[in-house]
């Protein structure tokens, strides 16, 4: 998994790999992308154009990133618990970080049906 | 092309499926799904037939009988007495003339008086001027249809047709409506009473369901005389309505039509006769005619 994330503006480049990049959230024309250090980088680029580039500049991590709703992306790799009545989604490694999401009752019980183990049926 | 918005709050997407989404991750809204601009075209263009049909039918009606209709005033019938000369023969004028391109045939009795009479009038009585047939019969059980009063008595209730012609002393009263005293002054004062389709109301053309074409007999009050007015070819109800209502006709009711039976015996023509000779039907008892009487005899 060596697909990075870049995105770059006349002043400056961030660069994130999938492996550390946990969510991005949208605050109206800005967007909040939050790493497994800890860090949260605001930048002046769209939700849906954070989507974007996720599908085309990482070919490979891109299935573990999943948007939810209007406002909302996770890296599944870091979703540790759901709670779709609650409307709460925790993301985590489990070691180091640990962050308190909310998204619609709706979109998370999809995203729980999509996580959990799938039982094949013989 | 992927539409990085068009995502709603209570939806989620794989970022790598992005290009092809499943159903359960990604529903199309309505409005982009094709079915639904085909529904909507639909219902648009049947939306704009039926508003069309109806308009073009309420013009086409306005249009084609703007005066028609039992919205017709009814009034109350005048009287027309028979015009009698004890100096001049009982007769019967006949012109013809053309309405509307509807060829017509008028029979002015003179010196005569109407009545109405039940089963096969006797055609070698020299008295009788003119006799059409009155009232339509049923054809299940031969019955006449609606009300129907022979010198008094009443044979036949019903109001099957709203026109009307009541008999009373030898003077003539064509009117329209679902109910007149005239029906009750027949019965008192031993008069005649029978029902038709009305033709013309009041100097206005009255619409009629039946619309077949056929010889249409009409009994009318013209210029303040009762005359028989007669198409010498087929014609519907309305065409000829709408004739005797150009001709001036004030009012007027349908007789029998088609091949019934009719007579007439002119001081210049003698006797003629025309349609289906009743004489030799097997049942005629109610059948019947409006005929016209030397008044001398009576």
């Amino acid at each position: 998994m060596s697909d990075c994330l870049t995105i770059t503006n006349v002043n400056e480049l961030i660069r994130i790999p999938a492996v550390s990049l946990v969510y991005v959230s949208s605050d109206g024309n800005y967007s909040d992308m939050g790493t497994r250090d800890g860090h949260k980088h605001t930048v002046t680029v769209q939700l849906g154009m954070i989507e974007v580039m996720i599908h085309d500049q990482m070919p490979v991590a891109r299935e573990c990133f999943v948007r939810i709703g209007k406002s909302l992306i996770v890296n599944l790799n870091f979703v540790q618990y759901i709670n779709p009545s609650k409307k709460q989604i925790i993301l985590s490694d489990c070691h180091t970080f640990k962050i308190s999401l909310e998204a619609s009752k709706e979109a998370l019980k999809k995203l729980k049906e999509y996580v959990e183990p799938k039982n094949e049926e013989q | 092309m992927m539409h990085f918005d068009d995502i709603s709050d209570d939806e989620i997407r794989i970022i790598g499926n992005s290009a092809a989404p499943t159903s359960s991750e990604r529903k199309p809204r309505l409005y982009r799904q094709w079915w639904f601009w085909v529904a909507l075209i639909v219902l648009v263009v049947v939306s704009l037939l039926t508003l069309w049909s109806i308009h073009s039918r309420r013009f086409l009606d306005n249009y084609a009988a703007p005066k028609a209709g039992y919205d017709v005033i009814e009034a109350t019938p005048t009287p027309v007495s028979p015009t009698l000369n004890k100096d001049e023969p009982a007769d019967v004028l006949v012109s013809d003339t053309l309405i509307n391109d509807v060829p017509l045939q008028i029979l002015i009795p003179v010196n005569a008086v109407p009545e109405l009479s039940l089963g096969i009038p006797d055609t070698l009585d020299k008295t009788l001027i003119l006799g059409l047939q009155a009232a339509d019969i049923r054809a299940d059980n031969h019955g006449i249809v609606g009300a129907f009063v022979l010198k008094g008595e009443l044979l036949s209730r019903g109001v099957a047709k709203k026109g009307f012609c009541a008999i009373l002393d030898g003077t003539v009263q064509l009117g329209m409506a679902e109910s007149t005293p005239l029906f009750e002054e027949a019965t008192s004062q031993d008069g005649y009473f029978f029902r038709q389709y009305p033709l013309v109301s009041n100097g206005r053309m009255v619409e009629n369901k039946p619309k077949n074409k056929a010889v249409r007999h009409a009994l009318c009050e013209l210029d303040g005389k009762i005359v028989i007015i007669s198409s010498l070819d087929k014609e519907s109800f309305h065409d000829f309505a709408q004739s005797l209502a150009d001709l001036n006709v004030q009012n007027a009711i349908s007789l029998v039509g088609a091949d019934a039976y009719g007579f007439i015996r002119a001081q210049e023509t003698g006797f003629s006769s025309w349609g289906t000779d009743v004489h030799r039907w097997k049942d005629a008892k109610n059948v019947n005619f409006v005929i016209w009487r030397d008044y001398k005899t009576e």
